[in-house]
């Protein structure tokens, strides 16, 4: 599980389309709430933090910024789950957007600050929009694998 | 269904606050945190390998299914361009010679050649904001933070991380990235800076009265004494002038196909370049440092 979640952290768009890098999904932030939503026991804060560090690293970001805003997702996933759990997809979805949008603006400002990059660029509303689009599809997916293999 | 567990924002707090300190390290470049990077880039540079799978396999089936007939041109074609090639370097070299001559008749110290070393790209960083690629090479090879990078084409970046088994390269036009280049048709020496467009970079303090015009060739100018001399940079696209500014509005487009390029050349300094009290390549007249970060 946590391997097919670093595979698909690092998935890089083709070469050609400039503006479909924008447009790429958070796709470790869904894995982490879908599964913080389905099997908290099994997925803690600091897990997700050290997944973050390596993503960091792929990504080549600065160390702990991935960390810190995967670790809030899945707290915040964790800490409603009685309530998400009650949710249907579509309002799950929705929470996803908003942390998601949450985990985007902090990223784009510590960048801004680290690296001195714009900071008003698609990148702050993009991600997570494609996030919110895919969220439905892993969700999907993973519930498939959950029944199948009965993670908990 | 299992009792959720409550988490404890204790422990996202002091998550929270180790964050804060790696980022506040390695802002502070302490040397602390260059190590971790490390272990973490070689721990991952397998799934950087992996994601960059099916871009190779698609072409290496390429040329796999390619005809036998598209084989025989493209083997006549790269024949042609080797001899051509051969022709050329022939010709460079006798007037490499001839230009060291004349520079010792000048009592200057002759130009240092440079070793490169190929390296193939592995990934390219996926955020449009940020221009950078990953190599297959790194420490274990010899790269180190601050090499210039070069393609056939032109100049492409520099390495700003080296683990042991990859490095990162920043692209001329990552915002963040400047060099120091020349004029090649009247020497004058400016800085050419990233624009976070793919295709474009900008002169920085051009003066109007430079006479610098549109189709102008950029070469590096081996000031800073990071990239080696005489490398292309760029071509000059536009050029903006007004008389009641002090400076004009230059823009340049790289040679290096930045986002093309397979296989990249990490240009090694030799011996008496990376000491930089024993080659004075050109009487630097003003300090253009430039900025890896």
């Amino acid at each position: 599980m946590l391997v097919a979640l670093a595979l698909a952290a690092a998935r890089p768009p083709a070469d050609a389309p400039d503006w479909l890098g924008w447009w790429r999904p958070d796709w470790t932030l869904a894995v982490f709430f879908f599964w913080a939503v389905a099997a908290p026991e099994r997925i803690g804060t600091f897990c997700a933090w050290i997944a973050g560090l390596f993503l960091d690293a792929i990504l080549g970001t600065p160390l702990g910024l991935n960390g810190i805003c995967l670790a809030l997702a899945t707290y915040l996933a964790r800490r409603f789950n009685s309530r998400l759990v009650m949710f249907t997809l579509l309002q799950r979805t929705l929470a996803v957007l908003v942390l998601a949008e949450a985990a985007q603006v902090m990223h784009r400002s510590v960048l801004t600050i680290v690296h001195d990059v714009d900071w008003l660029t698609p990148a702050l509303y993009a991600p997570a929009v494609a996030t919110a689009v895919v969220y439905p599809a892993i969700s999907l997916g993973l519930e498939a694998l959950n029944v199948r293999f009965v993670v908990r | 269904m299992a009792q959720p567990a409550t988490p404890n924002a204790r422990h996202l707090l002091a998550l929270a606050l180790a964050s804060f300190v790696l980022l506040a390290f390695e802002q502070a470049e302490l040397s602390l945190v260059v190590p971790v990077r490390s272990v973490l880039t070689t721990a991952v540079s397998p799934v950087l390998h992996l994601t960059e799978s099916p871009y190779r396999a698609g072409a290496y089936l390429g040329e796999f299914f390619s005809s036998h007939a598209t084989l025989r041109r493209r083997n006549a074609e790269l024949e042609r361009e080797s001899l051509r090639l051969q022709g050329l370097a022939t010709r460079y070299e006798a007037v490499l010679e001839e230009n060291d001559r004349l520079r010792r008749l000048f009592d200057s110290r002759t130009r240092l050649r440079s070793d490169v070393l190929i390296a193939e790209l592995i990934q390219i960083v996926p955020d449009p904001a940020r221009h950078e690629v990953v190599i297959d090479k790194g420490g274990a090879n010899g790269v180190a933070v601050g090499q210039a990078v070069v393609d056939s084409t032109g100049v492409v970046g520099q390495i700003v991380e080296a683990s042991p088994v990859t490095s990162r390269v920043l692209l001329i036009t990552d915002v963040r990235h400047s060099l120091p280049v020349e004029v090649l048709r009247n020497n004058l020496r400016t800085i050419a800076a990233g624009t976070g467009s793919p295709d474009r970079l900008v002169l920085k303090d051009v003066p109007v009265t430079a006479g610098i015009r549109e189709g102008d060739r950029l070469v590096t100018s081996g000031l800073g004494q990071r990239f080696p001399f005489g490398y292309p940079v760029g071509v000059v696209v536009s050029v903006v002038t007004d008389q009641m500014q002090g400076f004009a509005e230059v823009e340049a487009e790289p040679d290096a196909l930045l986002d093309r390029s397979r296989h990249l050349l990490v240009v090694f300094p030799t011996e008496a370049e990376a000491n930089p009290q024993q080659a004075p390549i050109a009487a630097p007249t003003s300090g253009a440092p430039e900025e890896p970060t």
